[in-house]
């Protein structure tokens, strides 16, 4: 972990953090030795501490609780290229949500740019360079459309974000989590918190007070050479203006349908 | 790629992207390793390149722990997106200290290069029809089985077009890029938009 041990208080925190970690994977080894050990009970899932779990609670009660709300981000992610030189490539999204069911995302980024649409029957994916789009039909909820978009490898902006508001697991593979202390993101007093889990160190500021919603995140990707990280701020309006737009995709002049194929529908990358 | 490099550890990794470096004409991993640094930016205004072939670091948490639990798909970074290798006046590299004439571009232009003539009979990319922003991508290296044989096979898929010999074709309302002997359709795969090779 990389981070500031000049405050005692985090110093403590973060041995906690690393020990919490560790420990599973230390009586995982124990349990194998022992063969009178019963095996799943020896070994926690999930080592979040008390206090972090607290502000957790208190964010996906507050994402759970919301019906429309629409959240501007500024993201950078990180691209190792050759000779590990790292690049960092911009992205700004606005997502406008209107639960249970409607969505839209407008993504403007260096890698691509698209809009997402969706209105409760069917998904509209639409890619202005390319001059084209898809729809595919999606009845159910937001909960059902995230998991298909995970499933089919799409990444929708701040997709965690709404995995938390609708399934509330995100921690479902973390190995540890602390709250680290107090930060400032936009000038807004946030709880700071820190999770490990085997594929990636994440973390997460939270505002305070009776606003509980997350301001930043950061994930950085573990065993990767020059351990690239997306980090994303967020800007929230609770009352996002929605209209009968919203949620509709009209496809401007000149602008193709395609199919959408599943990743499974066409040839498998190459492993 | 050849070499799963999630399963070695960060110095062997290390060593391994070195090797690479060193082995660029002769395997399909520098292939892809120096696709992504050819195209650091350009590509007809756009960025050539940035954002396939690299590492890209993970978006999403849930999305991280999807791909931990199904191991189909290999996540948004592990496939070889061919850069642009004939089309390096990006927007973005002028005058900055990434783009043009640096450390990042340095040499691995012309690896692409000699990538693309030698697998793929000259192609450049930049060929069909522009509007690759951020998609700059010379045509057929390395995906499936078009770029490396003759004969394109049924259901795979590549970035873009051939650079030449292109037209479209309609068949019952759908458009077809009739290439050859061989039939594309646009189709969305995951983040991106790509070219199936099809029977209209």
């Amino acid at each position: 972990m990389r981070m500031s041990l000049r405050n005692p208080r985090r110093s403590v925190l973060l041995t906690a953090l690393l020990l919490a970690c560790s420990a599973p994977v230390m009586a995982q080894s124990a349990a194998t030795t022992t063969e009178s050990a019963p095996a799943a009970e020896e070994v926690s899932p999930q080592v979040v501490s008390p206090e972090a779990q607290v502000v957790l609670d208190r964010m996906t009660a507050y994402l759970k609780g919301l019906q429309n709300f629409s959240i501007d981000s500024d993201a950078t992610r990180d691209e190792v290229v050759s000779y590990g030189y790292k690049l960092q490539h911009n992205e700004h999204s606005t997502l406008t949500v209107q639960r249970p069911g409607k969505m839209r995302a407008e993504v403007a980024g260096d890698i691509r740019d698209r809009t997402f649409v969706y209105d409760g029957s069917k998904l509209v994916i639409y890619s202005p360079d390319d001059q084209v789009y898809t729809s595919t039909p999606a009845t159910g909820s937001l909960k059902d459309l995230i998991g298909g978009l995970l499933d089919a490898g799409v990444e929708l902006p701040l997709i965690d974000v709404l995995y938390q508001a609708s399934n509330g697991s995100l921690t479902e593979a973390v190995r540890g989590g602390i709250l680290v202390g107090d930060a400032t993101i936009d000038g807004v007093p946030c709880d700071h918190l820190a999770f490990r889990q085997s594929n990636a160190d994440w973390q997460l500021w939270v505002e305070k007070g009776d606003r509980p919603v997350p301001r930043k995140v950061v994930i950085t990707t573990r065993f990767e050479v020059g351990d690239p990280q997306y980090s994303a701020v967020m800007s929230w309006n609770l009352q996002p203006k929605i209209d009968a737009t919203t949620f509709t995709f009209t496809p401007p002049k000149g602008v193709e349908l395609i199919p959408f194929a599943d990743a499974a529908a066409v040839q498998a990358r190459s492993p | 790629m050849e070499i799963n490099m999630n399963n070695m550890n960060g110095f062997a990794r290390k060593l391994a992207s070195a090797a690479a470096a060193c082995l660029v004409t002769a395997s399909l991993l520098a292939i892809g390793i120096s696709d992504a640094s050819a195209g650091a930016r350009g590509g007809g205004g756009g960025r050539a390149g940035g954002g396939g072939g690299g590492r890209m670091a993970q978006s999403s948490v849930s999305g991280a722990n999807r791909s931990m639990s199904s191991s189909s798909r290999g996540g948004s970074s592990s496939y070889n997106r061919p850069s642009n290798g004939g089309n390096n006046s990006g927007n973005r590299g002028n005058g900055n200290n990434v783009g043009n004439g640096n450390r990042v571009n340095n040499g691995n232009v012309n690896v692409g290069n000699n990538v693309n003539i030698d697998i793929d009979n000259d192609h450049h990319g930049g060929c069909c029809g522009g509007g690759y922003y951020n998609h700059p991508i010379a045509a057929g290296v390395a995906i499936g089985a078009i770029a490396v044989t003759t004969a394109a096979v049924m259901g795979s898929y590549d970035y873009a077009l051939p650079p030449s010999g292109c037209s479209i074709v309609y068949r019952n309302g759908i458009s077809y890029h009739y290439c050859g002997s061989v039939y594309y359709q646009q189709s969305y795969s995951g983040n991106d938009v790509v070219y199936v090779v099809v029977t209209p």
